[in-house]
């Protein structure tokens, strides 16, 4: 990755490309280094300085672009000194009265080295006396000195690395989940280290089946066996008699119940053997297999639960849509003077207040603009991909970015009832409404428990009216040959090899249902804008009906626009290459200036040419028909370039619709665009069903009505709007950018962003499934011949053993398979 | 043999030594990260211990030691 940022043009700190025009170089590690923007030079500058540009070579990722940090940024990090707000997440310790300890979420950590970095900088500033980051949760825990060093000086050094850290709340829910992984992992241990203990007190059990052993040892060892697997039957497998005893009060049995069976009925066979029969080889005991059984389980959960938590970020809330902090507005004691500029945290917002929206800011809450015009980019909210303009009148959102001026809003609904917030309760309610997957595996235990049990009981009632003495032994026998442990993990090996194998696809399955859903799938959703686009604004075509050509046209509307912050401009920013003079703004037409001595406008039809707007609807049907925004270039006469913009279909959507189709699958596109780019992108890849203009509400109802036809839908997106519908379908995917709300919420996350992974991933669910029904198969055809035998009595203890571990074994391996796709 | 029932009852008490020092890790913590150690081990500063580098390592500390204790 370093060698290739030297000989092209990409950032050394973060590997975008250079833009032209833009030059910044520094030594490092005697080599001269290319940089793409200032913020990327200071943090490099930062590191170098802190002799720590041996990250440069320990990072196994780039870095993330910096976003823009000015003064008011600053400020806004003073905030966080306030008391008053500090109560709310910082604590004294327990050690020192001069400690303070906060917890931090730190943001924009890419790899390892990162990690280094952070806690080499910030352990060296003057008062903190420790700092460390989580490579999993990425939240940090700082020590430090209220005295002599306030808490926005570290924030504000993380911050000039390059990272974000914001002050984290841990509520008792989180604190909760804390303590539930460490208790997994002290159960997995417990059952992990009783389990080998076990084993080797079982060798001489074994052993003595051929050397012979006195019958003083063999209860003895069969005692000590007991004393060591209790902890695991008593405190290590509670949660699966927990979740066995909650599927059985819904009246429904789930894998739980045999698992249960399995671990109890086998141990208290054994107890029963050890503590009531003459010590013997005729019987036998299975402590060692309960411990073992139960450390594999416990195993398999915990890596289950660590890969949903390791890329997602489980603290997703609201709070991370919006700001954190506001800036209002005050009316000065003097009304003569200006208001002055406040910041204040954002749960100090009220109805009613001013606020100063500034430009690449996020409105903190719902309002009205009361001063100024700028443009908001709604995206998040309703997939609109161009920013919306928005005048003194108009409604702002909360979470909706503004993209161009700075504004004052009146605020009308405080964050905690904004629009987002109605959205996220609108997720609550059709998480309820989701329709249960009904595992197969679950399926098939209800029908072998009720087996296991009938059968157990009438081999049980026939040797007590046959031979009254065997019938104790006997149903035992019965219960312990029909253990289902291979039935057990013949699921979760499989969905555990089957999610490594998606996993380095780049295919990252949260729940445990998303294979089996894959594999049922009819309908498939898609949401327009970032999902099956790029969501972003990429100039498609150029015509030119002037004395200039593409290159010339495209280099005077990059001088032009290079003076302006819309959005629209970045497009340009690649063909940069002459200065504009004397550029002046219109808001809403355009932009003029001089390039070369001659004057240019750029803008819409009526900006560009100087006629009036109607004649563009007859140059446009003149002009070839287009899909996107039109920017035009004239010299107030004629027009000389037409440039369309629109918002990129991503590269293999094509390909992937293609091939999903071809699986049988019905295509839709849902969004809230206008009709006719959604049209235009349905119409591109080939999608006959599409709904355009969708709320988030509307959207929701389309999948709900099509899961009452008895369709298996799976909706794939990425925005906030599109929340409440990925929570109600079947199957949820959110592409890998989206925010991580979206994305803890969805059953499975789309982390490389390529729609053809998809098709990749329903292969592999298809593939699991067959070896789950091969495992689940195998694991009860053992049973079912073992059954019949138990309840004649003609199984040996040792055998049952033996077959009891042979069948799991079986069932690991075949599941292995799914790991080499 | 009869040591064997000397021996495996110290067995137990081991494992269950064991058990307890390993709840005790977890409870404090320990186990909270799992990926860290194996990274942060790659990334300790080694260097000055190989003596030419130590000696500009100490120069480059000494020039801006204001803000590390």
């Amino acid at each position: 990755m370093e060698a290739h940022s030297q000989d092209t043009q990409c950032c050394y700190h973060c590997g975008e490309t250079v833009p032209p025009g833009f030059s910044a170089e520094l030594v490092i590690n005697k080599q001269s280094e290319k940089f793409c923007c200032l913020g990327c030079v200071a943090i490099a500058e930062t590191i170098i300085t802190g002799g720590l540009e041996n990250f440069y070579q320990h990072r196994t990722e780039l870095a993330a672009k910096p976003s823009e940090f000015g003064d008011s940024q600053i400020n806004e990090l003073k905030l966080y000194d306030d008391p008053e707000l500090q109560k709310e997440f910082v604590i004294t310790s327990p050690d020192s009265e001069d400690e303070s300890i906060a917890n931090l979420s730190v943001g924009g950590i890419t790899c390892a080295a990162c990690i280094w970095l952070l806690e080499q900088e910030v352990s060296r500033i003057e008062g903190v006396a420790s700092f460390s980051v989580n490579h999993t949760t990425h939240k940090a825990q700082l020590r430090w000195s209220q005295k002599t060093c306030p808490l926005s000086d570290v924030l504000l050094k993380i911050r000039k690395l390059g990272f974000q850290a914001l002050p984290y709340n841990e509520d008792q829910q989180k604190a909760q989940a804390k303590k539930e992984r460490r208790t997994s992992l002290f159960r997995i241990a417990v059952a992990g280290i009783a389990a080998m203990q076990n084993m080797m007190f079982s060798v001489p059990l074994y052993l003595g089946i051929y050397t012979g052993i006195t019958t003083d040892f063999l209860s003895f060892f069969r005692w000590v066996s007991l004393l060591m697997s209790l902890p695991v039957v008593l405190f290590a497998a509670t949660p699966f008699y927990r979740a066995a005893l909650r599927s059985l009060k819904a009246k429904q049995l789930t894998m739980d119940v045999p698992v249960t069976i399995a671990i109890l009925g086998a141990f208290l066979a054994s107890a029963y053997i050890t503590a009531f029969t003459e010590p013997s080889l005729e019987s036998d005991v299975y402590f060692d297999s309960v411990a073992m059984f139960t450390f594999f389980l416990l195993l398999g959960r915990f890596i289950e639960m660590q890969t949903r938590h390791q890329h997602l970020n489980t603290d997703a809330e609201m709070s991370q849509l919006l700001p954190a902090t506001a800036t209002l507005l005050v009316d000065a004691e003097d009304p003569e003077d200006d208001p002055i500029e406040q910041s204040i945290p954002a749960l100090k917002i009220r109805e009613g207040d001013r606020l100063v929206v500034k430009q690449g800011q996020v409105a903190p809450a719902d309002g009205v603009i009361v001063d100024g015009h700028s443009r908001f980019d709604e995206s998040a909210l309703t997939g609109e991909y161009l920013p919306i303009e928005k005048q003194v009148g108009d409604a702002v959102s909360a979470g909706t970015a503004n993209v161009e001026n700075t504004i004052i809003i009146a605020v009308t609904q405080p964050p905690k009832s904004s629009r987002v917030a109605a959205i996220i309760q609108l997720l609550d309610s059709a998480m309820a409404d989701k329709p249960a997957t009904i595992k197969l595996a679950d399926r098939i235990a209800s029908y072998f428990v009720a087996t296991v049990l009938i059968a157990a009981a009438l081999s049980g009632l026939y040797w007590y009216i046959a031979d009254p003495d065997m019938a104790f032994p006997i149903m035992l026998a019965v219960l312990v040959v029909t253990c289902p442990c291979a039935l057990s993990l013949a699921t979760p090996t499989a969905l555990t090899a089957a999610n490594t194998a998606l996993r380095k696809t780049g295919f990252l399955i949260t729940k445990s249902h998303v294979l089996e859903s894959l594999s049922n799938s009819t309908d498939i959703i898609f949401d327009k804008t970032g999902t099956l686009t790029e969501g972003r604004l990429e100039l498609s075509q150029t015509d030119t009906y002037g004395q200039y050509n593409e290159a010339q046209s495209l280099a005077i509307a990059a001088a032009l626009e290079a003076h302006s912050s819309h959005p629209i401009a970045a497009v340009f920013k690649p063909f940069f290459a002459i200065s504009a003079k004397q550029v002046a703004t219109k808001l809403g037409r355009g932009i003029y200036g001089q390039v070369n001595g001659r004057d240019y406008w750029l803008g819409n039809y009526e900006w560009a040419s100087g006629q009036s707007a109607n004649d563009e609807q007859e140059s446009v049907q003149h002009y070839t028909p287009h899909a996107g925004h039109g920017i035009y270039l004239g010299d107030g006469k004629q027009i000389l370039a037409r440039f369309l913009l629109s918002d990129k279909i991503r590269d293999d959507a094509q390909i992937a619709i293609r091939d999903l189709k071809r699986m049988g699958m019905t295509v839709h596109v849902l969004s809230g665009d206008h009709e006719f780019s959604v049209r235009h992108t349905a119409l591109e890849l080939g999608i006959e069903k599409f709904a355009a203009g969708q709320s988030p509400e509307q959207k929701l109802e389309y999948v709900q009505a099509l899961q009452r036809e008895g369709k298996e839908v799976t909706m794939v997106g990425d925005g906030i709007n599109d929340l409440p519908v990925l929570s109600g379908a079947r199957l949820s995917i959110a592409m890998g950018r989206a925010s991580d709300l979206t994305k803890l919420n969805s059953d499975a996350v789309l982390l490389n962003e390529q729609l053809s992974t998809l098709a990749c991933a329903f292969h592999t669910a298809n593939k699991g499934r067959t070896i789950i029904k091969e495992n689940i198969s195998w694991a009860l055809a053992y049973n079912i011949i073992m059954l019949p035998l138990a309840a004649m009595g003609w199984v040996p203890p040792y055998f049952a053993a033996l077959g009891m571990s042979l069948s799991s074994l079986i069932v690991v391996f075949n599941s292995l398979r799914l790991k080499t796709l | 043999m009869e040591i064997l029932y000397i021996l495996i009852p110290v067995s137990l008490i081991l494992v269950a030594v064991a058990i307890a020092i390993f709840g005790w890790a977890v409870k404090s913590g320990q186990y909270d990260d799992l990926e860290g150690p194996a990274h942060s081990i790659l990334f300790d500063d080694d260097d000055p211990l190989i003596p030419g580098q130590a000696k500009r390592k100490s120069d480059a500390d000494s020039k801006q030691s204001s803000s590390h204790d």
